[in-house]
């Protein structure tokens, strides 16, 4: 059956591409679009890396280039310049444990640098190791560290500013 | 400033799983004697998990198109209309179908729902079979009740080893050979319950647990990793890491 391996590799990782596009360029429909046209690169590619990790690996910088592709062609939609101040102070995370909605994610997400947001999908999204991000984005394992740090710091006091609900108040909500 | 930066990117690849055994030993260690460093990881798994779970398609994608390699072109000319069924089917089965990763991990919580009810069975870790590491968690006030060679996750035979507590804490250890194409399990913690999952040589790991202080969750999973990785003792600093590591669970 020519074409299923790799159809079938595809398919046991599409969920995770979807949510790293989604995570990545912040519209579903746009993030479900740059997977299928990520499978169109796959399945009629010449050559598909047989290690499964360089595999995935080869997935995500598909889907990654064809996301920064169409950025380059309505450049300034969504970049969010590197130096943008949300985190030049350092480490006020939030200091309870809470739940996020996942809604209040997404749009705190949207808020971070570029940088940050590729950073932590490849790495929390992804599930992608320091090192296999280093070399996915062409840039040093102590850069990908310091941009985890700085991105997740960001991150939380967006997330801390608004749209928390704190786990206890939660459960109280629950009780009632 | 710089000093702080550096220990917040140390924290953060201490919660990535990133640090080596020695450093991730020490920052265990730190964590569990200071509860200002506790929250704070705490906070940082939070965040993490929270972007790990946000992205996930809300409804079924589509099926994959209906391409073919194109120096296959010519071949597969009259084999294209099989193809296409073949994949549909593939891509139908793979959205209609169980998720594995969440069959799994439900079948995982089953088991530990069940497993250990009370104090266990004390005479678990006599029948653990040769060839199972069974890492010692006493420091953290958990000893092995319960040991089921086979049960089953997601069609696959799995090893769990249930921990205990006296109080009622309780984690559970699932171990299975390793999958390289499986998708991956996240790690977790949130309220539905913890879940660290990870992959060492052979096997793919699973420990979860529910209403457990998600720092002891997290050393624990730590010494885990590391014993289960250097298949000896567990270092002083980890072990007494992990004798700090003794938050209340929730009844």
């Amino acid at each position: 059956m020519l074409g299923a391996p790799t159809s079938e590799r595809f398919l046991r990782h599409q969920g995770r591409l979807f949510a790293y596009a989604y995570a990545v360029c912040g519209e579903g429909d746009l993030a479900a679009d740059l997977v299928q046209d990520c499978a169109v690169r796959v399945l009629s590619a010449r050559k598909v890396p047989v290690d499964e990790p360089a595999f995935r690996a080869w997935l995500y910088k598909i889907v990654r280039n064809l996301w920064l592709d169409g950025l380059r062609r309505v450049r300034g939609k969504w970049e969010v310049p590197f130096d943008d101040g949300i985190d030049d102070e350092v480490m006020p995370v939030p200091m309870e444990t809470m739940v996020v909605d996942r809604l209040a994610v997404r749009q705190a997400f949207t808020k971070l640098s570029a940088d940050h947001r590729d950073v932590l999908a490849l790495v929390d999204v992804g599930g992608f190791s320091y090192q296999e991000t280093a070399v996915l984005l062409e840039v040093s394992k102590g850069t990908i560290m310091s941009r985890v740090s700085r991105g997740r710091s960001a991150l939380g006091r967006l997330l801390k500013q608004d749209n928390v609900i704190a786990l206890d108040n939660r459960r109280e909500r629950g009780r009632r | 400033m710089t000093d702080e930066r550096h220990a917040l990117d140390k924290l953060n690849a201490y919660v990535d799983g990133e640090l080596d055994v020695a450093d991730a030993a020490a920052v265990a260690a730190e964590i569990a004697q200071s509860p200002a460093l506790s929250q704070t990881v705490a906070s940082l798994h939070a965040v993490k998990s929270a972007v790990a779970t946000s992205f996930d398609a809300a409804a079924d994608l589509p099926p994959l198109p209906a391409v073919r390699p194109r120096r296959r072109l010519a071949a597969v000319a009259l084999t294209g209309a099989a193809a296409l069924v073949a994949v549909i089917a593939l891509a139908w089965l793979f959205v209609a179908g169980p998720n594995s990763r969440h069959a799994v991990l439900e079948q995982a919580f089953q088991t530990y729902d069940v497993a250990v009810q009370g104090p266990g069975d004390t005479n678990a870790l006599d029948r653990v079979g040769g060839g199972i590491l069974v890492p010692d968690l006493t420091p953290a006030g958990l000893t092995v009740a319960a040991y089921h060679p086979s049960v089953t996750l997601d069609g696959e035979e799995a090893v769990h080893i249930g921990y205990v507590g006296r109080r009622g804490c309780r984690v559970s250890l699932f171990v299975r050979d390793a999958d390289p194409i499986a998708q991956p399990i996240v790690s977790r913690r949130d309220a539905d319950g913890l879940v660290e999952a990870w992959r060492f040589g052979a096997h793919d790991y699973l420990l979860i647990a529910r209403r457990m202080d998600q720092t002891r969750f997290g050393v624990i999973a730590d010494a885990l990793k590391m014993a289960i990785r250097d298949a000896v003792p567990l270092a002083p600093p980890m072990r007494v890491a992990l004798s700090g590591a003794r938050q209340p669970c929730q009844a």
